[in-house]
């Protein structure tokens, strides 16, 4: 099975949930967490260490945090092998989720996090913009500096301060 | 007194020139000996002799002859020997003249290799110090471009989150006034 497919399968049981925009909600935190763990990642795909001690390990970190819905399907992720794959799962469920909404994924980036306030003003500016509706996936990177990005498929609106400093550092360089 | 009586006796028994010459026998016998003997050097010594004669002189005729050719010969040689003096003096200089053009030659040669190297090196230098002055050229940028983007980025760090959410606020209503 490929990771697009298992990505659809946890869409529909999570749809299928009683509890589907907690147990969506905390999947993708799970996962976004994972990710951003580097020693955590390490561990999950290291091979040699047993699919069960992972498992555990799993089951140890979050079952206090999440329900047992969401641990089941993030010990599912874990169990099948998709370890590797963790940020596309993320990224592909939230697609299936939104699409299954009828609205489009925006993978949004920011220095600072985004009130309600604002995240709602943006989703009403990328309706008006792109004609459908839009939920946005929100990721927090001090790196960026200040400003913000969005991704929808394949556009991408830019107003990062990082990239307009690469920009800045490529024309000057290349003079 | 015995001498005395020996020329008495002498002078009583013939005279002067009776004492001269020989007895007509022994003049008879003389001559047939003499023309005996004559007969045999004139039969066969006398021819012997011319023989051996002739053939000296022959031979020394032969060795004349010989001498002559030898000369002749050595004069042959001589002159071979002087034209071919006079070849090799003008192979000789023909050699040396080959020899300085070559040489001549190879001076340009090496003139004219040491003028291209020396070209060479000359381009290389000045290719080395465009190349040079294009690396300071493009570190000053690359420093000057770190240095704004340093400069840049503290400030901007120094960003409050007001002004932060004013950026993502500005990015909004640009969207908004671009639908």
């Amino acid at each position: 099975m490929n990771t697009e497919s298992f990505s659809k399968g946890l869409v529909e049981i999570i749809s299928s949930s009683d509890e589907s925009a907690k147990v969506e909600l905390e999947f993708l935190q799970v996962l976004q967490a994972l990710n951003s763990n580097s020693d955590a990642l390490d561990v999950f795909r290291n091979f040699g260490i047993p699919a069960e001690l992972k498992i555990e390990a799993i089951s140890k970190i979050f079952s206090k945090r999440v329900t047992s819905m969401t641990l089941d399907l993030v010990t599912l992720t874990i169990s099948q092998g998709f370890a590797d794959n963790l940020n596309e799962i993320e990224q592909l469920v939230s697609n299936f989720i939104a699409e299954k909404r009828g609205a489009a994924l925006a993978k949004v980036v920011s220095a600072v996090s985004l009130d309600s306030t604002t995240q709602n003003s943006l989703k009403k500016a990328l309706k008006t913009k792109l004609g459908r509706n839009v939920e946005l996936s929100l990721k927090i990177d001090p790196d960026v500096i200040g400003g913000i990005k969005v991704s929808i498929g394949e556009r991408t609106f830019d107003s990062l301060l990082s990239s307009k400093f690469s920009e800045i550092q490529t024309v000057l360089e290349g003079r | 007194m015995n001498l005395e009586v020996l020329f008495a006796e002498a002078e009583e028994s013939s005279s002067g020139l009776d004492l001269l010459l020989p007895a007509t026998s022994e003049l008879v016998a003389g001559v047939a000996a003499f023309a005996i003997v004559f007969f045999f050097i004139w039969k066969w010594a006398l021819p012997a002799l011319n023989t051996i004669l002739e053939e000296r002189a022959s031979a020394i005729e032969g060795q004349i002859k010989e001498a002559e050719s030898t000369k002749a010969e050595a004069e042959s040689t001589k002159a071979e020997y002087a034209k071919l003096v006079s070849n090799a003096n003008t192979e000789v200089q023909q050699i040396i003249d080959d020899g300085k053009a070559a040489a001549e030659k190879v001076r340009e040669e090496m003139i004219d290799q040491a003028r291209k190297e020396a070209e060479a090196i000359v381009e290389k230098a000045k290719s080395d110090s465009d190349a040079e002055k294009e690396r300071l050229s493009s570190e000053i940028s690359a420093q000057v471009a770190d240095l704004s983007l340093a400069i840049s980025q503290k400030v901007a760090s120094s960003m409050s989150e007001e002004d932060q959410k004013d950026l993502i606020k500005k990015f909004i209503k640009d969207m908004e006034s671009s639908s």
